[in-house]
């Protein structure tokens, strides 16, 4: 197996003087490819914050970050822009759909930017929004969709083009039991697909598919913890 | 690189098209009001200020100078060659109708009859005494619809007169600049007395000679007694300054010395442009005894300093309109895309370029930008123009139109299309370059 994530002492600290914060304090960390890795740990611990350098929304303070053996330190923010494009996907807590456009613009959208044809847009579109149950709701807007419709959208719209690496940071935060149980079944699925996942969560029955789950705390990650094993209320 | 710039262009067209669609009706309306207001303003205002004076320039020739006229060098009495110049007109092909003019400074007085004490001041005024082929005159500058009151000359009638509205106080707006006749009306007589330079006079004698006055003509034939048959109230000043009586009138009153017309107006028949005809005037050398214009030539001065200035003042409107309408729609599309923030950072954080972002907001601004100027198009060109031409604007020395031209509003137009999308695209421009994770996050 290959590694798709390699960060090394990645440090990100905010602020000068009096207001300097360390939020990350040197994090080492490997994910291979094919890998579902939950990442817990109390509120404030720096988990969003990691995310946001795996994923290269934000540049570490010091440190590496390598995606598929290829350094990222390098990118100025259009390329950034286009790798993001290219290569990840990323699900938010508030599923961040457009609000004007229907479900399936929604995830046909970063296909268009990647400048794929119509036919192949519709086919990755269909198959994508019929593999996360949302048949018959296409041509709707989110605010005709519930909260976990408009989440596995979400999803759909960051898995549609194959990413090699789908981030989703608490992607079951704003959603009632029955709906995260679908969105985490949804993630599973993708995973057997051989999807790359790595999801943050407060809710240790999430991490039940989880291969490894990561706890962090005050900006390093501590210790590995059992993934979740019973039956997910 | 290329498949990405049509891609950030698809991107940016999906954006556009459904936040248009999918906003609110009445924000849509709203805005494209603003444009269309924006465009009439722009349009409109410089319209009618031009088009006030270019009815005036078409009044001018309609009513006045004809396509060309000829007229007496300054301070001379009369064209040299008049007989010759009209021995050409009748002869063109080229010329539909042509009106001489024969004009001197003549004193007018009315009231005379009921006038018993000398002290009582006199109701006199010196004006243009201008003899004419009633029928001539008529077909060229159409004198007859100038009647406001009375009847037209007939040409086989002796001793009638039609007087230039601004001559009778009744009509006159500029009764308080200088005294015009009072109680003077169709079928009131007045005296003409005529105290050119033609023939040594005496005015005074001609005065003196009140008795002879009652059979029409005095005994030097210097004044003559005329019934007001009309009165003619022009939009041209030249025209209502003038007292109208028949050449054969005029011929007794003055003693012609030769047939020397002051100016004579020329009508054209179409196929050939007023320089045309001019420059074939000049030609024959009939520039040397006399002015020859055209038209346009014979517009005062003043009357193209003017269109030039309002010119410059419609666009200053223009300009002024334009401005507000930008910071409107800078306005609105800030707004939009200030509240759309984070929205704005997800799809950055998903892949969407900045500028495929930004192009949706241009390309909003410009929906807004060309409907508003195409509904404003359609307005002036289906509602304006025609309605304004069908009623005119009643200005005192013009019938005022819409002067639009296609192009003038075309370019217009482009100019608003143009500014909008600037102005949609700098607020677009200031929120989508943050920082990505910021927006996202809502921090600044
Ligand atoms: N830009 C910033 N400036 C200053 N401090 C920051 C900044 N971003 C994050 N922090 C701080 O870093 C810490 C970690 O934040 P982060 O969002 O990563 O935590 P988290 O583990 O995701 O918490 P939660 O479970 O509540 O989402 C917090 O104390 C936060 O206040
Ligand atoms: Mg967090």
């Amino acid at each position: 197996m290959s590694l798709a994530i390699e960060a090394k002492n990645i440090v990100r600290s905010f602020g000068t003087g009096e207001l300097h914060v360390t939020v990350l304090k040197g994090i080492d960390l490997k994910i291979e490819q094919g890998e579902f890795v939950g990442l817990m740990g109390k509120s404030g611990a720096g988990k969003s914050t990691l995310m946001y350098q795996l994923s290269l929304l934000d540049r570490p303070t010091d440190g590496t970050v390598e995606l598929f053996g290829k350094a990222t330190a390098g990118l100025n923010h259009v390329e950034r822009t286009r790798f993001r494009l290219e290569h990840l996907g990323y699900i938010f807590q508030d599923y961040a759909l457009v609000p004007e456009l229907t479900a399936y613009e929604n995830v046909a959208l970063p296909l268009m930017m990647l400048g794929w044809d119509e036919n192949r847009i519709q086919k990755a579109v269909c198959e994508t929004l019929d593999k996360l149950g949302l048949p018959e709701k296409w041509n709707s807007v989110p605010s005709k969709l519930s909260g976990g419709q408009q989440q596995r959208v979400s999803i759909a719209r960051a898995v549609a083009k194959n990413p090699e690496i789908l981030f989703a940071d608490e992607p079951t935060a704003n959603l009632d039991n029955a709906s995260s149980k679908d969105v985490i079944e949804a993630l599973q699925q993708l995973h057997e697909e051989g999807q790359t996942i790595v999801m943050v969560t407060h809710e240790h029955d999430y991490t039940k598919y989880c291969n490894r789950v990561l706890w962090m705390d005050d900006g390093l990650i501590t210790k590995e913890i059992e993934p979740f094993s019973g039956e997910i209320q | 690189m290329k498949a990405k710039r049509g891609a950030m262009w698809r991107v940016a067209w999906t954006l556009a098209l459904r936040q248009v669609q999918r906003s609110s009706i009445w924000m849509n309306l709203l805005i494209i009001l603003i444009m269309v207001l924006t465009f009439l303003n722009l349009v409109v205002v410089t319209g009618i200020l031009i088009g006030l004076l270019q009815g005036s320039l078409e009044a001018n020739k309609e009513l006045y100078t004809g396509n060309v006229i000829i007229s007496e060098e300054f301070g001379s009495q009369g064209i040299d060659n008049t007989n010759e110049i009209i021995q050409t007109l009748a002869s063109s092909p080229s010329v539909a109708v042509y009106s001489p003019r024969y004009i001197r400074q003549a004193v007018a007085e009315a009231n005379y009859q009921t006038r018993t004490d000398f002290n009582e001041p006199e109701n006199s005024l010196s004006l243009s005494l201008t003899g004419i082929d009633p029928i001539a005159e008529d077909q060229a500058i159409a004198l007859s619809d100038s009647l406001v009151e009375g009847e037209y000359l007939d040409p086989d009638e002796s001793g009638y007169i039609m007087i230039g509205s601004l001559n009778v106080e009744k009509y006159s707006q500029f009764s308080d600049l200088f005294d015009p006749l009072r109680n003077v009306e169709a079928g009131t007589r007045i005296k003409i007395t005529y105290t050119g330079s033609d023939t040594p006079i005496s005015f005074m004698e001609s005065a003196g000679s009140f008795g002879g006055v009652a059979g029409g003509v005095d005994r030097t034939g210097r004044t003559r007694e005329f019934i007001v048959k009309g009165i003619i109230d022009s939009k041209v000043d030249q025209i209502a300054l003038r007292a109208f009586i028949t050449k054969e009138d005029w011929d007794n009153l003055v003693t012609p010395q030769l047939d020397r017309a002051s100016e004579i107006a020329v009508v054209l028949n179409p196929g050939i442009t007023d320089d045309e005809y001019a420059n074939e005037l000049r030609g024959y050398g009939f520039d040397e005894h006399a002015k020859i214009q055209t038209a346009a030539e014979a517009i005062p001065n003043v009357l193209n300093d003017l269109i030039l200035t309002f010119g410059l003042l419609g666009n200053i409107t223009g300009a002024i309109a334009v401005v507000v309408s930008a910071i409107t729609i800078f306005v609105v599309i800030y707004i939009n895309a200030l509240t759309r923030r984070k929205q704005i950072g997800i799809l950055k954080g998903i892949g969407i370029r900045g500028g495929a972002i930004e192009r949706a907001y241009i390309m909003q601004s410009l929906f807004y930008a060309v409907v508003g100027g195409a509904i404003g198009y359609a307005v002036v060109f289906w509602v304006l123009v025609p309605y304004f031409n069908e009623n005119p604007i009643d200005f005192p020395f013009s019938d005022g139109i819409l002067a639009v031209t296609a192009l003038g509003t075309f370019t217009r137009w482009v100019i608003l299309v143009v500014v909008t999308a600037i102005a949609g695209f700098i607020p677009s421009w200031l929120i989508v370059r943050k920082n990505t994770l910021d927006s996202i996050l809502g921090r600044n």
